[in-house]
């Protein structure tokens, strides 16, 4: 009996991190869309590189120099900085998302994003959503360190990777 | 005799003086030991039904999680090479020429367009139906080897090798974009095609440069480029394939998105494919423009659907819709939200209407007076247009 009971937990966490994973992707892909759209202010005859994400690039622009990772913050004063499903950007990029997906809806993924030079007009942008394992303490992660990435025993994450390239095209 | 009576006890007392292992239970101590059983049984029964409900809810979940991601996957990979090879606004786009007798536009949404079940239970439901303009199914160009009247011969290196391919890829649903070598191009609706002398027939023929008439190919057409390309639309309909649910009234219960191929009037339905099933609404969210084309840096300006009436109007009009102020060729992302329902209602669900057009889809609920209640899942997603950027119009 206690087999058959441990069985059916496995499957039903099983099928939580499954799910809990598709959001994370989905919520990624979503933030690399955003970076790769924000990068269409960026051309040539700027002085500085605008925008949210993109005005934390390390200036001057050399092959290999990253922001480190950085945690993804909208509100600087909140102490929890975990979002729901798709992120908290209500003030620009996401006010019509949130407005069908509340961010206080399930807020529990931890989003964190880098940004590495590779060339002056291009450079790899890479985020990382991570979310605690059901048995971990609910606010053990609220202030989603960095560090939490590497306790793998009890935190889920997914990362992707996109290469981002100056707006050459508008003259 | 008697003494040995006297001395031989009743069976009981020996049994219930005797040593505690062997005593027997009473009526009191077998009542109490059949309740807890009893309690522990059912708390098991309890705990294995739960669970197996649990275990129900998750697949579907999963199930619809499955149909959203697929759908949005479907979605992104359309709109994300809109204008790639193709025009964002012909009736802008000084590389078209001549113009095409429709407008093509590279993307062209209309509010309201949209299936919705049981709209008094359901309500503020607004699906759009997004229709795209572009090479978005066969990617691959041809190089001509002549043009004659309205009719374009392909050369044979690189064309389909079987009559079943050509017949595929060379419908009259499709446009042939012609591109010349300085980067011009024109569409002309096909109208018949024979694999046999490897041509192709337009609606009318295209003109050839000469004095005043700069629009157009040069000498005989010979190696300049060709492809076709054609309009697909995405929606919300009534799901009425065979063995799909249905109310007592034949009325169908379930929502379908699907993939839309239309004929070169941008309008005239051609084939269909399911996308997703249970759909509940397919909708926009946020589009960024960068509307002043004349300015020396872009500034693009974000449109919250909610609080933008000028992004989408009912009737196809807005700066998303279809109409001459449409302008699809500013658009730089889009993000598309996309809410899809369980096939099966929860027993324990309380119905919540959606209090807002835009607002946040909890349930949908599919008859009145019965345990109907479905969940309902909404994923989106923002899709970035790099060609649109790189067109720059």
């Amino acid at each position: 009996m206690y087999a058959s009971l441990s069985l059916c937990l496995s499957a039903l966490k099983g099928n939580t991190e499954m799910r809990d994973s598709a959001i994370a992707l989905t919520y990624a892909e979503h933030l690399l869309s955003t970076i790769q759209g924000e990068s269409v202010m960026w051309q040539t005859k700027t002085d500085s590189v605008p925008g949210r994400f993109l005005r934390h690039l390390p200036v001057p622009a050399a092959t290999g120099q990253s922001t480190g990772w950085k945690v993804l913050q909208m509100n600087p004063f909140a102490t929890d900085k975990r979002v729901g499903d798709m992120g908290d950007d209500s003030h620009l990029y996401d006010a019509g998302m949130l407005f069908a997906l509340p961010s206080e809806q399930r807020p529990r993924y931890c989003t964190q994003y880098r940004l590495t030079w590779v060339t002056p007009d291009l450079f790899r942008a890479e985020v990382r959503v991570g979310w605690s394992r059901p048995h971990v303490p609910v606010d053990k992660y609220r202030a989603c360190p960095t560090a939490m990435f590497d306790d793998i025993g009890n935190v889920v994450s997914v990362s992707m990777p996109a290469m981002v390239m100056k707006n050459v095209y508008a003259q | 005799m008697s003494t040995r009576n006297k001395a031989t006890p009743p069976v009981h007392r020996v049994v219930a003086a005797g040593n505690p292992s062997e005593r027997g239970f009473n009526m009191i101590e077998l009542a109490m030991a059949m309740g807890i059983a009893s309690v522990v049984f059912m708390s098991i029964t309890a705990l294995y039904a739960y669970q197996a409900q649990s275990l129900q809810t998750q697949a579907s979940l999963q199930s619809m999680h499955r149909e959203v991601r697929f759908a949005i996957d479907h979605l992104r990979r359309d709109m994300v090479s809109l204008g790639s090879n193709s025009t964002p606004n012909s009736g802008i786009d000084d590389l078209v020429c001549p113009k095409p007798a429709v407008t093509l536009r590279s993307v062209g949404l209309e509010l309201g367009d949209g299936y919705v079940y049981n709209p008094s239970l359901n309500p503020n439901m607004q699906s759009v139906s997004i229709t795209l303009f572009g090479s978005l199914d066969i990617r691959t160009r041809y190089r001509i080897d002549s043009i004659a009247g309205s009719k374009v011969t392909l050369q044979a290196t690189g064309l389909p090798a079987t009559e079943d391919e050509w017949k595929q890829i060379f419908t009259s649903d499709r446009y042939l974009r012609v591109s010349t070598a300085e980067g011009k191009s024109f569409y002309y609706p096909i109208v018949a095609t024979s694999f046999g002398d490897r041509s192709v027939t337009l609606s009318s023929a295209p003109p050839r440069i000469s004095g005043s008439q700069r629009c157009g190919y040069l000498g005989t057409g010979y190696g300049m480029w060709a492809d076709v390309q054609g309009f697909i639309r995405y929606r919300v309909i009534a799901d009425k394939r065979p063995g799909a649910p249905t109310d007592g009234s034949g009325q169908a219960q379930r929502g379908l998105l699907v993939r839309e191929r239309l004929a070169t009037d941008g309008a005239t339905l051609v084939s269909q494919i399911a996308i997703a099933e249970n759909t509940v609404e397919l909708a926009i969210t946020d589009a960024a423009f960068d509307l002043d084309a004349q300015s020396a840096t872009i500034n693009f300006k974000i449109y919250p659907v909610q609080d933008h009436p000028e992004l989408l109007q009912k009737g196809g009009g807005g700066l998303l819709g279809s109409s001459p102020s449409a302008r699809p060729e500013a658009l730089r992302f889009m993000s598309v939200r996309l809410s899809v329902r369980a096939e099966v209602s929860d027993r324990d669900l309380t119905h919540t209407p959606r209090s807002q057009v835009n607002g946040p889809i909890l349930t949908y609920k599919l008859e009145k007076d019965r345990p109907t209640t479905c969940r309902v899942i909404t994923m989106g997603t923002r899709v970035y247009m790099p060609t649109m950027v790189a067109r720059n119009l």
